[in-house]
């Protein structure tokens, strides 16, 4: 049955057009190739800061602290350029570039800090493609002490001088008095 | 009469001076409360952890240093207490009409007057740093009192001796006791901190303000703190800057407090006129 400006099919034909169409969609495979040849679909890397230690717990003011971190790779595969940065509070300390965590396993980093005084937040925190990783960071707290300060004979010096001072007032008036009459 | 003699003579005149005021401080109830203070203090640092059932501070430095970060206050009140109206008192209730017409040299009685002051100052902070050494024996062992304590203690009485000076300076140029005492309490609890704080907002070291000076009290125990000369914690550098004081500068800086005031106050209480 032909109508202008339309075809017209028959119920059967209708139902033979569905049937064969779902015959053939499951058979269809579309290949999408990414520009490098490897399909776009990647399985995102599974690393994690899961250590921080240090080589001194309670480090003094200008003692070199030697700080360990431990990156775990749970994925299938290895992750290559990975940037680790170290940091105490919010100031860095180093980054560490080019670091390749093999599959299932470690990647041990170490970086050596000249100590500041303050309990400070350590912080190591791996990146990739410059995106830092921050749920894969970790944060440690570490102590610094301050090294001693100055020395008591100073002070006492410095109390005796004072005292002296004191004594000495008392006698000024009697001697600028001798003095003048002289 | 000689030089000597004389000089003899103005020493009996401020120890007689000073046994008279010492004299004057024990009948006052003002020791007491100095004293006092000077037991409770330290005593609420290890009782309240014992009743709230909180650990003590892990180490000794640690523990001291939370005592005595109240010293400097315990100084200021006792320096107020006893100094506060040291001269400007005379000249309100006019009592420096006997004192100041007995042949005693005014300098011999005012520099009596201080050093009384300073001697119950000492006592106050000899006092409790004692119970300080006594709760870390019994907390933390006597092997564990730490060797700073007497570096903290020499400092404490080299800022009681800046902080009496100051309050004795006050209490020359100011008429009214209540006034000289007040000022010279609210001028190193509140004033001189608020001065310190603002110009470390402005980037600069306040390392000429003596209450600044007075961290030095807890600052020489091994505490983890501040870096000195900038830094900060809790967040961005840039937020905040603290600074510590150094500790010659801050030694020196007390001493010149003591020296130029207490010269000061003595000049000016000598040639002061009873109206």
């Amino acid at each position: 049955m032909l109508r202008r400006g339309s075809v017209v099919l028959s119920p059967a034909a209708i139902l033979f057009v569905v049937l064969a169409a779902f015959a053939i969609v499951p058979s269809m495979t579309v290949t999408v190739a990414g520009a490098d040849g490897f399909p776009p679909f990647q399985e995102l890397p599974q690393i994690k800061v899961t250590n921080i230690s240090f080589s001194n717990d309670n480090p003094k003011e200008g003692q070199n602290v030697t700080i360990t971190v431990v990156i775990f790779n749970n994925g299938t595969g290895d992750v290559p350029n990975v940037s680790l940065t170290i940091a105490y509070d919010y100031t860095n300390i180093t980054t560490v570039a080019n670091l390749t965590v093999p599959a299932k396993g470690n990647r041990t980093v170490e970086v050596t800090w000249k100590a500041i005084k303050f309990t400070h937040v350590m912080s190591a925190i791996p990146s990739l493609q410059g995106v830092p990783l921050t749920n894969a960071g970790m944060t440690k707290e570490l102590a610094v002490a301050a090294t001693p300060i100055g020395n008591a004979y100073v002070v006492f010096a410095a109390l005796v001088v004072v005292l002296l001072v004191f004594l000495a007032a008392v006698a000024a008036p009697s001697v600028w008095e001798h003095m003048r009459k002289k | 009469m000689s030089m000597m003699a004389d000089i003899r003579e103005d020493l009996a005149h401020t120890a007689l001076s000073v046994r008279y005021e010492l004299l004057k401080h024990m009948r006052r109830t003002r020791l007491f409360i100095a004293l006092s203070l000077a037991i409770v203090i330290p005593i609420l640092f290890y009782v309240i952890p014992k009743v709230a059932n909180v650990s003590f501070s892990s180490t000794a430095d640690g523990y001291m240093s939370n005592i005595y970060s109240f010293g400097s206050f315990l100084i200021i009140i006792s320096a107020a207490l006893f100094a506060g109206d040291a001269v400007s008192g005379e000249f309100e209730s006019k009592t420096a009409l006997l004192t100041l017409s007995t042949p005693q040299r005014r300098t011999s009685i005012f520099i009596g007057k201080y050093v009384a002051a300073l001697m119950a100052v000492f006592t106050i902070v000899t006092l409790y740093y004692l119970v300080g050494v006594f709760e870390v024996v019994g907390i933390y062992g006597a092997s564990n009192v730490p060797i700073v304590t007497m570096r903290s203690y020499l400092l404490a009485l080299l800022y009681s001796t800046a902080v009496l000076s100051l309050t004795f300076w006050f209490s020359s140029v100011i008429k009214g006791t209540m006034a000289s005492t007040l000022l010279s309490f609210f001028g190193l609890i509140m004033i001189l901190p608020i001065v310190s704080s603002l110009m470390m907002v402005a980037k600069v070291e306040p390392w000429f303000i003596v209450t600044y000076s007075a961290d030095l009290i807890t600052d020489v125990f091994l505490q983890p703190g501040f870096a000195g000369g900038g830094g900060g914690g809790g967040g961005p550098p840039e937020a905040f800057t603290s600074y510590s004081p150094q500790f010659t500068t801050g030694v020196e800086v007390m001493a010149a407090y003591a020296i130029i005031f207490f010269i000061i106050a003595i000049i000016l209480s000598t040639r002061r006129d009873v109206e």
